[in-house]
């Protein structure tokens, strides 16, 4: 600043002398007044007050203007250091005509404008943070030097990555050489990775080379990472289905095709008769389980909805009731039903919901031993109908309980089979429960009995 | 010059870590196909160890070139030699992945004489040892290191127990002998396997530290 104020106080000095010399000179003072040596004393004295109160005067007027120039100039310095330090919403209040004031003006005009660019960045970045964490997929971004620049929560969950990640090694992350081979050779083909561990993961791997937008030049590589275990179980189940379903299907074709073909050279009438009660048998067999199997894709195809009514279940009860009672009977079976007084009525299928009852009644009957019991009941529940199917046979162990409404699946497949089973009556059972919106549970003591459980919302009368 | 170092000595770091995958992950896959006769798997190990092997001769490369070209100092040079020591345990136990594979392939199709339960439980001792221990080297902390050397104490009471196993049933019949060596060789190669990694702890210990120190 002193640099500043001096040569001004410097000007003005020199100034007032030269004025002084002039005025001298121009009015000839030294010959017009008397030329003594005690004017020209008292002269010099004046002279220099005025000088000194000229000097005192510019530097206060040097002073006064010099903070009309520092006040504005240090405002805008704090304005810009907060803007700096992230404040971008702040501006400079400065509204002078002058060249600071314009300056201000331009200043605030950036402020804006940098304002709106950063709130711009920060909204995208947003955005795409928000995407990259509810996605499923794992995403690892890399730099050219495989430091990770970004990864996902999904990738640190499928990698059970934890702690710091930014800017680290990827191997020091994820140690998996076969990722490092996936970085090495992005080729965009998904590759498929299986993950040992706890659990066994199938990961399908997808590298892609990424380069920058307006460069070219190649900044990294992006990894997306799919997990794909369930999709292959999925898979599995399907083909394991079919391969079931050929195996099931070739068993009675096969005994029907043998006995068939022995029969021609068979006279007596005896084997003759038994020969073709087994080709009855079997073929019956056949045609039952072609039936379920077109039950279930039927139920799969889920337009089912065509043949909804209103249906009351205390009939429907009643109906099951009469058809079962006779196979019972056969076994030495006490089957009895309890159904409550009120009516009630569910909105679906009237045929499925029988079917439904029947397979849980024909299993009842089928797995429990002579001399037993089975009883069905129907009651109202918060609601909702329950229906229970209950015996006293064979019971069911704990393991199988959750696979027991799988497609095909049966405790003991060679009792099961040699009494007609296919199987598919459970699953069938599991599937009518969905399409009416129920619940279906079991409960089941090995020896004691089972009890299989059904759930149906009610119809709403309105 | 100064950058110049640490750029190659964290080029290094990575190609450690590098080859520390690709020895697990080759482990892994000796196990996994021993366990399941995947013989399709066992025969992938082959190539995976030309690999390593390929690694290690680049690292030992590296690590010569940083001594003679940068003259590194103290903690540095502690640091190159560990990893020259570290990369030849490494390798070795690539290679008892091999020896591994080679007797799976040798098994073949035929059936297992008992259902494994020791061996994948050393392996998988074995297998986290060499996990941690490249834990350790990554976040250069020595208590990891420390634990998992104590964890080779656990595989080699293991393969006590499948030494002793091993030899009621060839004592039972003698038609297990065959296997029975062969599997007494896969528990010998992975209680191998634990000493290289106890190894690599010491040396991790060592490169932090200073200090030498004997575990077990
Ligand atoms: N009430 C029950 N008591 C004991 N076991 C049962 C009972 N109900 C079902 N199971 C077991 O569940 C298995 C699956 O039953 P599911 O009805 O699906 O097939 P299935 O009875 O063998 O053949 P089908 O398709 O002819 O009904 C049966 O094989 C049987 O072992
Ligand atoms: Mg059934």
């Amino acid at each position: 600043m002193i640099f500043f104020i001096m040569p001004i106080i410097l000007f003005c000095v020199i100034l007032n002398f030269y004025l002084f010399y002039i005025i001298l000179n121009k009015y000839n003072l030294y010959t017009y007044v008397s030329d003594t040596l005690q004017f020209r004393f008292d002269f010099i004295q004046y002279a220099i007050a005025g000088i000194f109160f000229t000097f005192i005067f510019t530097c206060i007027m040097v002073i006064f203007k010099l903070n009309f120039i520092i006040n504005p100039i240090k405002k805008l310095t704090n304005t810009a250091t907060k803007i700096a330090l992230g404040q971008y919403e702040k501006r400079i209040e400065f509204y002078e005509a002058d060249e600071i004031g314009q300056l201000s003006h331009s200043f605030n005009l950036m402020a804006s404008r940098l304002e709106e660019t950063i709130k711009d960045l920060n909204d995208k970045k947003n955005k795409l943070y928000s995407i990259l964490n509810s996605m499923d997929d794992g995403v690892i971004f890399v730099d050219t030097e495989k430091n990770i620049v970004l990864i996902n929560p999904a990738a640190k969950e499928i990698f059970n990555v934890k702690g710091e990640t930014k800017n680290r090694y990827i191997l020091e992350v994820i140690r998996d050489s076969r990722i490092d081979e996936l970085i090495n050779n992005p080729d965009e083909t998904p590759v498929e990775i299986i993950m040992h561990g706890e659990k066994e993961r199938i990961l399908q791997v997808k590298s892609i080379s990424v380069s920058d937008y307006g460069t070219g030049n190649i900044i990294g590589v992006l990894l997306v990472i799919h997990d794909v275990t369930k999709i292959k179980a999925l898979e599995n189940m399907r083909s394991e289905f079919v391969a079931n379903v050929s195996h099931e299907l070739k068993t009675p074709l096969t005994s029907i095709k043998g006995f068939a073909e022995t029969l021609k050279y068979v006279e007596d009438k005896e084997t003759r008769d038994k020969f073709l009660d087994i080709i009855y048998v079997e073929s019956e067999r056949l045609s039952r389980l072609i039936n379920d199997i077109l039950t279930l894709s039927e139920l799969e195809n889920k337009d089912y909805a065509i043949n909804f009514q209103k249906v009351c279940l205390n009939e429907c009860i009643t109906e099951v009731y009469y058809i079962m009672e006779r196979i019972s009977l056969e076994k030495n079976i006490r089957l009895s039903i309890d159904s409550c007084e009120e009516q009630l009525y569910i909105y679906g299928d009237r045929d499925k919901f029988k079917q439904m009852i029947i397979n849980l009644v024909d299993n009842a009957i089928k797995y429990t031993p002579q001399n037993g019991e089975v009883y069905l009941k129907l009651e109202k529940y918060n609601n909702n109908a329950r229906i229970e199917v209950r015996d006293t046979g064979i019971g069911i162990s704990k393991k199988h309980l959750p696979r027991l409404f799988e497609r095909f699946y049966r405790v003991d497949k060679a009792r099961s089979r040699s009494m007609g089973g296919t199987g598919l009556g459970l699953a069938i059972v599991k599937h009518i429960v969905l399409m009416f919106k129920g619940d279906i549970y079991v409960d089941s003591e090995v020896n004691k009995g089972t009890t299989f459980t059904i759930i149906l919302p009610l119809f709403e009368n309105k | 010059m100064r950058e110049h170092l640490d750029q190659q000595l964290t080029r290094l770091n990575h190609d450690l870590i590098k080859m520390g995958a690709m020895v697990e992950t080759i482990i892994d896959k000796a196990v996994t196909s021993l366990k399941n006769q995947d013989l399709e798997l066992a025969k992938e190990i082959y190539t995976e160890d030309d690999a390593i092997d390929e690694m290690e001769l680049k690292i030992e490369k590296d690590c010569l070139n940083l001594i003679a070209l940068q003259q590194p100092m103290a903690k540095d040079l502690r640091r190159i030699a560990s990893a020259l020591k570290i990369i030849t345990d490494l390798e070795r136990i690539g290679d008892h992945a091999v020896n591994i594979a080679k007797i799976t392939l040798e098994i073949g199709n035929e059936s297992l004489m008992k259902p494994l339960i020791d061996i994948p439980k050393m392996a998988e001792i074995a297998q986290n040892m060499i996990k941690l221990s490249l834990d350790a080297f990554v976040n250069q902390d020595i208590e990891i290191a420390k634990r998992a050397a104590e964890m080779d104490e656990e595989v080699d009471k293991l393969y006590d127990t499948v030494i002793n196993e091993v030899f009621q049933y060839i004592q039972k019949d003698s038609k297990f002998l065959n296997q029975g060596i062969k599997l007494l060789f896969v528990g010998r190669y992975l209680e191998r396997v634990a000493d290289h990694t106890t190894n690599i702890c010491e040396r991790i210990i060592y490169m932090v530290t200073g200090e030498r120190v004997e575990i077990n």
